[in-house]
């Protein structure tokens, strides 16, 4: 009786080595999943830059994306943050809707490659109803007004810094979405 | 390499470690429940329908069990008996072969696992489980007593509209979206997008199964499909997985409630991936009869990169019957007459489809 439980103390102790062994050859390959890529954008004139661009909003009926031009400043940041605080702030225009929650933050914007990294606080998640066409639409007016960018091919939402499955439980976010033309028609 | 011998290394101690502890389970308090009574007959009850009667006895009262249709197989009853142990009755015994085939018995650490297997799914059959005190009159002991009828009897009969033919025998799953720690969205009078999700697909099954159709749910009541604790690819990925479960499954049915931060969205529509054309045309048999039924706006089918929708190995659809945060849909999705006629609108798609397919 007292032979079998130490055996199976035992097993238990060398189990919870053996697992520990493998968790830390996998853990030096996490930080390079993770890089913190800041947008390799190098104003050109430190003065104020003014950009006529693209931003799309969707109609009230929430049947398409409407494109509205907006002239914005750029100043030393860079373009792509500017474009997605442009689409944050809305339209005047009474037949379109603003999807972006109010309370959502924007955390950064970095372009690596052709794509684009578009970073949120929880409070894009946490105040948005839902709905597979709200999330379409949320989805697609950032990934169509970052695609309008031509180096831009690709637009990836993280979360915190973390690449989320869904939003709100419909669409698959976990890789980088390309431009939802189905949603401009 | 040394990947593969930590994994070796992982099973090995498992394997032993489970022996060891094994060892000393059998040598714990020995259990509450010894079988030494078994019995079984059929009869007729008053409306002429056969019945098989099965009788388990035992040493001691207050069992504890549970009953109910095997996950993975639904030919088959299964029941847990809690703290019991098998005795000297026969881990395999023959029955009718009418309605119930076999019954095996086995001894699962310290339970009895009890598992009939009966002539159709276990949904085309009403049974009772319940425990009978010792009768010394008929020096019968404390017994639980299985009862499995031939048909499910009238519990689940159609009415004329929901009669739908030629889908007898055709497998479906139905998801009725989110559950449990999500809501899902939530109209502007609070009606719950789970709720009405729930209401609708536990509808689709019971028209299904009426009409012969093997149907297995995701989920049968509020609950998360994975658990409270998963992340979002654990849920979605539990709810494609009930598909993945059953290769007899011909298609995947979703069903959702759409919503918008704009209140003035309204209308039904269906999504689909497009892994195949089989996958539209899911979309649109389901689409046109939900419009038809409904009168809503026509939305239209539409593909979309919808998780349970792009992991499906079957032909798979989400159907967003109507917006839940237009304050007139919402008060439709909240009637049960609408999630009626919803559910037989869907039904009659799936219906069509696969008259389709022929």
């Amino acid at each position: 009786m007292k032979i079998t439980r130490i055996i199976a103390v035992m097993m238990i102790m060398l189990m919870t080595l053996a697992l520990a062994g493998c968790d830390q050859e996998n853990k030096p390959q996490q930080p390079k999943e993770a890089p913190k890529a800041v947008a390799e954008q190098k104003p050109e004139k430190t003065a104020e830059d003014k950009l006529t661009i693209k931003l799309y909003f969707p109609n009230n009926d929430a049947t398409k994306l409407i494109a509205v031009e907006k002239t914005i400043k750029v100043k030393g940041e860079d373009k792509y943050r500017a474009a997605v605080e442009a689409l944050m702030e809305g339209t005047d225009d009474s037949k379109l809707t603003v999807v972006i929650p109010k309370q959502a933050k924007l955390l950064g914007v970095s372009v690596k490659g052709d794509t684009a990294q578009v970073d949120f606080d929880k409070g894009l998640i946490k105040h948005f109803n839902g709905g597979s066409t709200g999330e379409e639409f949320l989805v697609g007016s950032i990934v169509n007004t970052l695609t309008e960018f031509p180096e831009i091919k690709k637009v990836q939402i993280t979360i915190e810094g973390k690449r989320v499955e869904t939003i709100k439980g419909h669409m698959d976010t976990s890789k980088p979405l390309s431009r939802m033309t189905e949603l401009i028609k | 390499m040394k990947k593969i011998w930590c994994k070796l290394l992982i099973l090995v101690c498992c394997v032993m470690g489970l022996m060891t502890m094994g060892t000393m389970n059998s040598h714990a308090a020995s259990v509450h429940h010894t079988l030494n009574y078994f019995h079984y007959n059929t009869y007729k009850d008053d409306d002429g329908r056969n019945w098989v009667r099965i009788e388990m006895g035992m040493n001691k009262d207050k069992l504890e069990y549970e009953a109910g249709q095997h996950p993975d197989k639904p030919h088959q009853l299964l029941l847990r008996l809690k703290d019991t142990d098998r005795g000297e009755v026969k881990k395999s015994i023959g029955l009718d072969r009418k309605i119930a085939r076999y019954m095996n018995l086995k001894n699962d650490r310290r339970d009895l696992v009890v598992a009939i297997g009966v002539t159709d799914s276990l949904d085309e059959h009403e049974y009772k489980v319940y425990t009978a005190e010792a009768d010394k009159k008929a020096r019968k002991p404390y017994r639980l007593i299985i009862e499995i009828a031939e048909d499910r009897g009238q519990t689940n009969t159609v009415t004329e509209e929901e009669l739908l033919e030629g889908i007898d025998g055709r497998t479906v799953v139905v998801d009725p979206g989110h559950g449990g720690t999500d809501t899902g969205a939530i109209g502007p009078s609070y009606v719950r997008e789970k709720d009405i999700t729930l209401k609708i697909s536990l509808e689709v099954a019971r028209i299904l199964q009426a009409n012969g159709v093997n149907v297995f749910m995701t989920r049968t009541t509020d609950v998360d499909v994975y658990g409270p604790e998963a992340t979002d690819t654990q849920e979605l990925q539990a709810r494609v997985n009930v598909a993945r479960r059953h290769p007899e499954a011909d298609i995947f049915v979703s069903i959702h409630c759409n919503a918008f931060t704009n209140p003035s969205a309204r209308g039904t529509g269906t999504y689909y991936y497009g892994h195949s054309s089989r996958d539209s045309l899911l979309a649109q048999s389901i689409q046109d009869e939900m419009v038809a039924a409904t009168g809503l706006y026509d939305r239209g089918i539409n593909s979309a990169r919808f998780y349970v929708l792009r992991n499906s190995w079957i032909p798979a659809t989400l159907v967003e019957t109507a917006f839940i945060s237009n304050p007139y849909e919402e008060k439709l999705l909240d009637s049960a007459e609408m999630q009626h006629t919803m559910a037989l609108a869907i039904c009659r798609g799936i219906r069509n489809y696969f008259h389709s397919m022929g």
